[in-house]
């Protein structure tokens, strides 16, 4: 190993990276309040540790009522408190759909903008491996259909902690997922406290042939993919919009414009997914940059399956995105 | 000149102040009903005309800055509230002067100003923000407390029982006040809810009690009790009242529902207006005449004339408001 | 007999090897602890498959080890 250099960044987990930006926010504002099933242990980790700091009237346990804490917040919200929830598994937003996409998604807008609900739903999501179908939902493309909520969906340890931050500081719904295979991986994040802009992706690596827009989970498979073609040669941009509402649909297209071709990447099923609408789009917006036709990478059109071979069949591998960039340059 | 009260604590003030706001729901809802007959309304309204003594007694136990929730047969608990009939008026004909600016029509008015946090186009939909804005007063160390009014319908909502229980693990200061008026949209609630709605309250260790919805004084002093609880932090009550609404379940049902209400039981509720029941009441306690009572009524069947005339010259809003109001604008984003 | 990392938590991907509780040679159970491991959230331990003898360890302390990866053999 090579001899410790003074720095101030430090490699930690992307799970540890959430927490220290609730511990930030519950330290910056009084008015933070962290709730949700079993917040005081924290099964998942973002919370872990977090009643020690700030109490159980902070760090409150719910009972497993998902529609009824969810919809208690936009009450909460709209009389001065900024409550944080962790749902800890993507698929139970569904539990909770009518108090997420009917009141507090539009509660404001219904309202004409009398009152700013500013709440935080975050959750693990996604699959994990053989956690079988209700456990490895990516909820974010339905979500994106509700006018309403803001979606984060971080890659790194460095995007999960700035993300939290501004999230819990915006003043609207903001749905925050965190790919659960994500929450285990190590990066690089400062000690102090420091925000991300909701809206502004983030290009994650510079290339000039193919634009690999990728979200989530499917940020590092793009890399490593772009990692090994490079080695033929073949030279890959990869941007992760950090954000899906709102969408930094300028960087995307600032990048399709010096590339001319584009593949997306979603850890999601394909039908109506993050990528089929960037696609769409860019095919609007940017039909003219295009050297060749765009491609979708995302799950086969079924729920998620519980046996190792038959999960690999329907998610999306590191072949599939290798295939489709090829196919952009045939 | 202290006259003896028949309504205990009641002040003569407070008696004839609900007496109006009583009124002023019956005629807003009577004009209503005559403005969806001639076309004049752009979407569908569902009519309290009936249960006027419920959000009146209810809200009268509250102060300004209490709170409630509504339903989608909210301009009862509105006016109950305080809301203005000009500015809803001019919301159900989608104009800028609306207390939405036209974006939430009937079961969507709305006015934060007056404490009313939502009203709601789900059935039970408001039970969870009710009990969510308890949970923020509580936590903020606020006295104030949130009555969610729902209907006989909710009661079989998940979100009734889940609402309950955590309010009642949590001590919440909200009051769940249940308008049984005896109909699911177009089914007897008899042949849809298991018990009596009050009886939910005991498995989740609250107290339940049971009011005639049609006594808006025995609605305000159970609801008064409720809220003492609740201040006190002794946690929350759930109150049924029973009631009838006199129109249907939305207007201009009779177009599709057919009838599937007795006339002989629609003529016995309506002999049992609330309105006339607690006007008389004063009349014999010497609290009112006859003509001040007439007098009110005729002032308020003004002001509700006047409010239709006030939202007919309000103008539409410009078509590109369509896309404001969906996000408030945050440092953070870009 | 290999000894492998299991998966503890849905967002387990890797453990790093915080100590080694026995050593190349050494007798062992079935359900004996090997060696404890670190992951974002959890400190566990992991147990001898079955019984026999410590043939190899295949990670050493401070080692990131996969999901799933061969830790040592027994025999």
């Amino acid at each position: 190993m090579a001899a410790k250099t003074v720095t101030e960044e430090r490699n930690i987990y992307y799970i540890e990276a959430m927490r220290e930006g609730l511990r930030a926010m519950l330290g910056e504002d009084e008015n933070v309040v962290v709730i949700g099933e079993d917040v005081g242990r924290s099964v998942i980790g973002a919370t872990r540790g977090l009643v020690e700091d700030f109490g159980p009237m902070r760090v409150r346990n719910t009972p497993i009522s998902e529609a009824t804490f969810v919809g208690m917040c936009v009450g909460a919200a709209a009389v001065g408190l900024r409550p944080v929830v962790d749902l800890m598994v993507g698929s139970f937003f569904y539990v909770a759909m009518d108090q997420l996409a009917d009141q507090a998604a539009k509660l404001r807008y219904m309202s004409g903008g009398q009152v700013n609900l500013p709440i935080v739903y975050f959750t693990a999501t996604g699959p994990s491996g053989s956690a079988a179908a209700q456990h490895s939902e990516n909820p974010h493309p339905m979500l994106m259909n509700v006018a309403g909520l803001k979606i984060v969906m971080p890659s790194t340890p460095y995007d999960a902690k700035g993300l939290m931050v501004s999230a819990i500081r915006d003043d609207n719904p903001v749905v925050y997922l965190q790919d659960f295979v994500l929450g285990g991986v190590r990066g690089p994040v400062p000690e102090g406290t420091y925000s991300i802009p909701l809206g502004v992706g983030d290009i994650k690596r510079a290339g000039k042939d193919v634009t690999v827009v990728a979200i989530g989970a499917a940020v590092p498979k793009a890399l490593r993919v772009a990692n090994k073609l490079e080695a033929e040669g073949i030279s890959v941009e990869v941007v992760d919009p950090r954000t899906l509402v709102p969408l930094d649909m300028d960087l995307i297209l600032e990048s399709v414009a010096r590339t001319g071709r584009l593949v997306v990447v979603d850890n999601a099923r394909l039908t109506c997914s993050a990528a089929s609408e960037i696609v769409a789009s860019v095919s609007e917006k940017g039909f003219d940059l295009l050297k060749a036709a765009p491609q979708r990478v995302a799950w086969e059109n079924v729920p998620v399956p519980f046996s190792p071979p038959l999960e690999e069949r329907a998610l999306i591998s590191d072949s599939d995105i290798d295939s489709a960039i090829r196919m952009t340059l045939a | 000149m202290t006259k003896t009260s028949a309504f205990d604590h009641l002040s003569q003030d407070d008696a004839i102040g609900m007496l109006r706001n009583m009124i002023r729901i019956r005629r807003f809802e009577e004009k209503l009903t005559v403005l969806f007959k001639r076309g004049k309304l752009p979407g569908f309204v569902h009519l309290y005309t009936g249960e006027e003594a419920i959000a009146v007694g209810a809200c009268s136990a509250l102060r300004t800055d209490d709170r409630i929730t509504s339903t989608h047969r909210g301009h009862g608990h509105l006016i109950a509230k305080g809301a203005r009939v000009d500015r809803m008026m001019a919301e159900l004909f989608g104009r800028v002067d609306g207390y939405c600016r036209g974006k939430g029509g009937s079961m969507h008015i709305v006015s934060f100003d007056l404490s009313i946090i939502g009203t709601n186009g789900i059935v039970g939909g408001g039970i969870p923000i009710g009990t969510g804005s308890a949970w923020a007063d509580r936590h903020l160390g606020r006295d104030n407390v949130t009555i969610v009014f729902f209907g006989d319908g909710a009661s079989n909502q998940g979100v009734f029982f889940e609402s309950m229980n955590i309010a009642s693990v949590w001590g919440l200061p909200v009051i769940f006040v249940c308008e049984n008026n005896g109909y699911t949209e177009w089914t007897p609630t008899s042949e849809l809810t298991a018990g009596n709605i009050v009886d939910r309250a005991a498995p989740m260790g609250i107290p339940g009690e049971s009011v005639d919805g049609n006594d808006v004084v025995a609605m305000r002093f159970a609801v008064e009790r409720a809220v003492e609880r609740a201040r006190k932090g002794e946690g929350p009550t759930l109150i049924e009242a029973k009631s009838y609404r006199w129109n249907g379940h939305n207007e201009g049902e009779e177009a599709f529902a057919g009838a599937y209400r007795p006339e002989a039981e629609q003529a016995e509720w309506r002999e049992r207006d609330p309105i006339v029941a607690f006007g008389e009441r004063l009349v014999e306690s010497e609290w009112l005449t006859r003509e001040e009572w007439a007098a009110i009524d005729s002032d308020e069947q003004a002001q509700v004339d006047a409010a239709v005339e006030f939202a007919e010259n309000s103008p539409f809003p410009d078509a590109e408001e369509a896309l404001d109001h969906l996000f408030a604008p945050s440092k953070e984003s870009a | 007999m290999d000894v492998v990392l299991p998966k503890w938590g849905m967002s387990m991907q890797d453990a790093v090897v915080a100590e080694w509780l026995v050593a190349v040679g050494d007798t062992v159970t079935e359900g004996q602890p090997l060696a404890t491991v670190e992951t974002d959230k959890v400190e566990a331990a992991v147990e001898s498959p079955g019984a026999g003898t410590v043939l190899e360890l295949l990670a050493a302390a401070g080692d990131t080890v996969d999901v799933g990866a061969v830790m040592a053999r027994i025999g």
